[in-house]
């Protein structure tokens, strides 16, 4: 009798809980199914259509995937994807070196911090805006290079092939390594202060200290930063594109992000556009899965 | 030394920008054309008056702040519970849940912009604001209930018991014992998340076209420095759509640093 009771209001229990699970978690899963999964399953679906954005989808087959083939705007994308992905270690490594010189020794630390995480806050549509005020042909940073006596080295920045991409990339890395100095800093307060005393101690240099002691200490700290930088290259950048150069001059600045949006709402290839989603998909996860990989790799050896 | 030198160094390129756009919004466009790094002579807040009443910067941040008021109280409405029965209910399926949250994190949504662009027009939510703030709150769900999750191990469960023995319910436990306790974590996801979709732009763009509609990010995308010719007039804009941004993080920023901690510890 009293087992039974036991197991019935236990049972009773489990089911009210399971009944208000179900009721606290309905509106998220609604809003999560109809606006994120339907949509990511449709996004394949779409990729094997062509449509115009008004009347239905008319399924084509793989026709949008063999576009790409000789579709040079697509192609620039791709690549120019790959070299800003090239920057990666830079765009690490940078706000690593300052959180550590940060966290050493330096007065005015707390300022620093300040200044460096200031871009951070701003919206990416600001920084390029401004960006875009700053670099014109006729704008302070040439007016500035002129006043000081380096007028040779001004330039139409943006609007030439040689320069708009790697300034495109520097805009970038300006703008969010105040993030990453914030991320290591908080790393590297963990860190136990008598072991890295001891280092000096021992007379290991500065350079030495960092990469033998402390860059294995907060690996997994490198690591995650690393996979959200990587994610950004290829999914965080359209409003900089967007505001400083709309993927010129020519193709030089396009990105995939950009080329979709191009594709979608400016020639209204909206199938098309959406088959370019899922190859910038399958390339966002093949490019983290292998990153982490190689990441692992020394760690188990050593 | 020679470390804060360079430290220096990089704190000028990283403030200068902001300065400039700050003495710039001051300066008259003939100043300008004459001047464009020194201090402005004379100073005037025709930029600012302009921007605010003929560039509909007024009408734009109206804009803003009635889609992302909406989308933060939905995310709070509904990443709180959700993150509150991951945590402390049994149900089944519960770890397939979570494994879930963190699946749909790993996805660019950026891929899901024709897509969204088809639900959004069928369900005849395109020029809305309510289409955008239900696409503005599920986008950020992911990444709030993961959050929610992380403050919700933070409230124990010796006190949800005790509060279960006084013959709370459920849902009184989740509203009087579990909300109070994460207050500084839901304070968190909504100033994340408002200071996040104020700054949105490829949603914006989209699902907005109407002129009288656009959010002030794409107010602002649109005036694009290289080709405008009135820069004191842009410079305006700039500064005002900086302020409510960095007047949350500026207000918020201690219990801000609570919360992301208390998120942290568990």
């Amino acid at each position: 009798m009293t087992s039974s009771d036991g197991a019935t209001t236990r049972l009773g229990r489990q089911s009210r809980e399971t009944v208000a699970a179900v009721v606290l978690l309905l509106p998220a899963i609604a809003l999560l199914v109809v606006f994120f999964a339907w949509p990511a399953l449709q996004a394949i679906w779409l990729g094997f259509t062509r449509w115009d954005g008004f009347g239905d989808p008319k399924w084509i087959g793989i026709d949008n995937y063999v576009r790409m083939l000789d579709d040079e705007a697509f192609q620039t994308a791709v690549f120019n994807n790959l070299k800003i992905l090239l920057a990666v270690p830079i765009w690490v490594a940078l706000p690593f070196l300052v959180a550590s010189a940060i966290h050493d020794r330096v007065g005015g630390s707390r300022a620093f911090r300040l200044a460096f995480f200031f871009p951070a806050i701003l919206s990416t549509v600001v920084v390029g805006v401004f960006w875009g005020i700053l670099l014109r042909d006729d704008g302070p940073v040439n007016e500035a290079l002129r006043a000081v006596g380096l007028g040779g080295l001004a330039q139409p920045w943006l609007a030439q092939t040689s320069t708009a991409l790697p300034v495109v990339i520097a805009i970038i890395i300006w703008a969010s390594f105040g993030i990453g100095v914030v991320i290591f800093l908080a790393a590297l307060g963990t860190l136990d202060q008598d072991q890295l005393d001891a280092a000096q101690v021992d007379g290991a240099g500065w350079w030495r200290t960092q990469w033998h002691i402390i860059v294995p200490e907060v690996r997994p700290v490198i690591e995650f930063y690393t996979v959200i930088v990587v994610i950004t290259v290829f999914t965080g950048i359209f409003p900089i594109i967007y505001t400083l150069t709309a993927g010129g001059p020519g193709y030089s600045t396009l990105v995939l992000e950009y080329d979709i949006y191009r594709e979608a709402f400016a020639n209204g290839s909206l199938g098309y556009a959406s088959a370019i989603g899922v190859v910038l998909f399958l390339m966002v996860t093949l490019i983290a899965s292998v990153g982490i990989r190689v990441m692992r790799q020394p760690a188990g050896r050593s | 030394m020679a470390t804060i030198a360079l430290l220096s160094v990089l704190a000028f390129t990283t403030i200068m920008p902001i300065v400039f756009v700050v003495v710039t919004s001051f300066k008259t466009s003939e100043d300008y054309a004459a001047n464009k790094i020194g201090l402005p002579n004379p100073w005037t807040l025709d930029n600012l008056v302009r921007a605010w009443e003929r560039a509909h910067v007024s009408d734009y941040a109206m804009n803003s702040f009635i889609v992302v008021s909406m989308a933060v109280v939905l995310i709070v409405i509904t990443s709180a519970p959700a993150g509150y029965a991951l945590v402390h209910l049994r149900f089944p399926f519960r770890r397939l849940g979570l494994v879930a949250i963190v699946a749909l994190l790993l996805i660019p949504t950026t891929v899901l912009m024709v897509p969204l662009f088809r639900t959004v027009q069928q369900m005849g939510l395109l020029n809305s604001f309510v289409g955008l703030a239900l696409v503005y709150a599920t986008l950020n769900l992911p990444f709030s209930v993961y959050l929610m999750v992380a403050y919700m191990h933070g409230v124990p469960r010796e006190i949800l018991e005790a509060a279960e023995v006084d013959g709370a319910s459920i849902f009184r436990r989740f509203l009087n014992v579990a909300i109070p306790l994460t207050l500084p974590g839901v304070l968190t996801v909504a100033t994340l998340n408002f200071v996040w979709l104020w700054n949105e732009l490829l949603f914006a763009l989209l699902f907005l076209q109407e002129k009288s509609m656009r959010t002030l990010i794409v107010g602002v995308a649109l005036l694009r420095g290289q080709h405008t010719s009135d820069i004191p007039l842009v410079a305006a804009g700039l500064l005002l759509s900086m302020i409510p941004p960095v007047l949350v993080f500026v207000f918020l920023q201690r219990s801000l640093a609570r919360g992301l901690t208390a998120g942290a510890v568990k």
